[in-house]
Formats: structure tokens, sequence, C-alpha cells
């Protein structure tokens, strides 16, 4: 009985004569442009004027709420500190015309969100 | 020392695309794309999925270049990202890989001509017939085959790469070694019977 064979040497040299398969031209490309896509996800910063929002809408009624909420005894009026009459002005006469009018904020700040993004990419696709 | 410029050279490479160097980080892509994809073939056993794979798994290196310290070699790390990468886009694919090797083997004969037709053989001939009996084996086969004697990695780098244990390797080695040769003495016996 005779076997076929080949020594390590041999096989080694036959494999790297055979070599390594190449990818398609546009390789780079693809994985430069993905990276550099990242990249500007990664960098992107929610504008000034957006926090600005962020903040009147949410923050500042959380806070205000906080402060002279009946939940919420944090001893201010043992420090005869006098609660400051604040109004959002917005004529908000219910709990549910707020939240109503957080989620129309949030929904809108998730479309301008979205056209960032999109304008980012069609940017890109322009420079490439 | 030639060795020791080049891994120089690598390490200012990777240290450049750390800070973001895009330019640097084509470079890197150059110099590994080829053994990448080599790799995520032989497991996707399909060009268009190979490619996605290699992409995915520089995409994921360079997201994650900052982890890489330089504990191993940066092909060892590249390539260990390509494994896993691929075998999770299998698993998602829920391709089965059969492995027609224990097929094969039941199929060969235990002695022919081969050994003398392989001699004959051009070189040309010789690598198409290497190619054809490699595409034969399984994936596992190919990609430990691939890894040691193509891309020249360590027994202890494959473990790396595959996370497989270190006697695990060595046992597969050799078995996917015995199984390339006799697909290839069974090509050879074939392509004898056809010319008598």
């Amino acid at each position: 009985m005779k076997e076929f064979n080949l020594s390590d040497k041999e096989l080694k040299a036959l494999l790297q004569e055979e070599g390594l398969e190449e990818p398609s031209l546009s390789f780079n490309r693809i994985i430069l442009e993905k990276a550099q896509l990242s990249q500007k996800v990664a960098a992107f910063t929610i504008p000034i004027w957006g926090k600005v929002i962020f903040a009147l809408l949410v923050v500042s009624p959380l806070i205000y709420l906080l402060i002279t909420g009946n939940g919420l005894n944090l001893g201010m009026d043992q420090l005869n500190i006098k609660a400051p009459d604040l109004s959002l002005n917005v004529d908000l006469s219910s709990t549910y015309q707020y939240i109503s009018l957080l989620t129309i904020a949030t929904i809108w700040l998730a479309v301008l969100f979205n056209k960032a993004l999109n304008q980012q990419k069609q940017g890109k696709v322009k420079n490439s | 020392m030639k060795e020791y410029n080049e891994q120089y050279a690598m390490e200012l490479i990777i240290a450049k695309v750390k800070a973001g160097d895009m330019a640097a980080f084509n470079v890197l892509i150059d110099e590994y794309k080829a053994m990448a994809f080599t790799l995520a073939l032989k497991l996707m056993k399909n060009r268009e999925d190979a490619e996605e794979v290699a992409q995915d798994a520089f995409l994921k290196a360079y997201k994650n270049i900052k982890q890489f310290e330089g504990n191993s070699k940066f092909s060892t790390w590249l390539y260990t990202i390509v494994y896993n990468t691929a075998l999770t886009r299998l698993r998602k694919k829920k391709i089965q890989t059969s492995d027609i090797s224990h097929h094969r083997e039941e199929l060969l004969s235990s002695y022919s001509e081969s050994g003398k037709e392989w001699h004959r053989l051009q070189k040309v001939e010789r690598s198409g017939y290497i190619k054809q009996a490699l595409d034969l084996l399984s994936s596992e086969d190919q990609v430990v085959i691939t890894l040691f004697y193509l891309n020249e990695n360590s027994i202890q780098e494959i473990c790396e790469i595959t996370g497989w244990e270190l006697s695990n390797v060595k046992v597969r080695l050799h078995r996917s070694r015995k199984r390339l040769l006799k697909v290839l003495e069974q090509l050879l016996d074939t392509e004898v019977r056809s010319l008598l």
C-alpha cells in the first residue's frame, strides 16, 4: 500500500504559489467611506439651540416641579424662601397637555436629527 | 533587521490610524486585505459575502483600534476579528457547511498512480489541483491549512485567531493535511484513469 505524500515544505510552496484571493477594486473605498461615516456620526454634536429647547421644555419644568411640587419636601418652607411664581405661559392647563407638548417636541427633534444625518450622508456621496 | 524595520513601520502606521489618519488606514487595508479576504472566503464560500465580512472586520478593527495594545501581532488580532465576523454571519445565515472530506475519504482508493502523475505535472497544473483539492475540504480544514501553510501563522497564533485549544489545532492541522493529500490523490487518480 503506497500513499501519496508531500512534505510540509512542498505543500507550503504549492499553496503559496497558488497565492491569496484578491477582493474587488472598490474594497478599500467602501471601508474608508464607512469609517469616515462612522466618525462623523460619532462626532455629531447637538446644536446649542437644540439644547436650549430641551432645557426649556424638559429640564426647567422638572426643576420647577421638584422645587414646588407637593410630593417632594426639600424643607424649603422652613427656610422661608418663597417659591418663584413661574409660568411657561403656553396655556397648559393639565398634565395631559404638557405630555402632549413634550411628545410633539420629541418627534420634532427626532425629525431634525434625522435630517441632519441625511444631509451628512448626501454630503459624503457628493464628495466621493 | 528587515523584520524589525517592518514591525517598526507597522507600529507607526497603527499609531497613525489610532490618531484617525485615513491614509494610514488605507495602507493597513492594502497590507492585510488579501489574507483577510482569503480567510473570509474559506468560511463563507461566496465572494460577495466574503468581501462584506472582510470589510466589516476592517471597520470593526478601525473602530476598536485603540483597544489593540500590541501584545500580539496586528495580523493575528485582525484575523481573529475576520474569523469571528464570518462565524457570526454564518450563524445568521444558518449555512450548514458539510464536511465533504469525510464522504470523500470513503471513496478514496488505497493505491494509485497519483504519486508518479504528480511529479509529471507542470507547476501551473499542480497549483490548479491544489486549489481544487482545497475547495473540497471543509471550512475549518481550509482555515487551518490557509493560516498555517499560506499565511505561515504559528500554532499559537491559530489558537488565538480561532479560539480553539492548542491540542485541537494540532490534531485539526494534522487531519486537514491528511485529508488534503487524500483528496489530491483522488483527483490525480481520476485524471490518470481518464487518460488510460
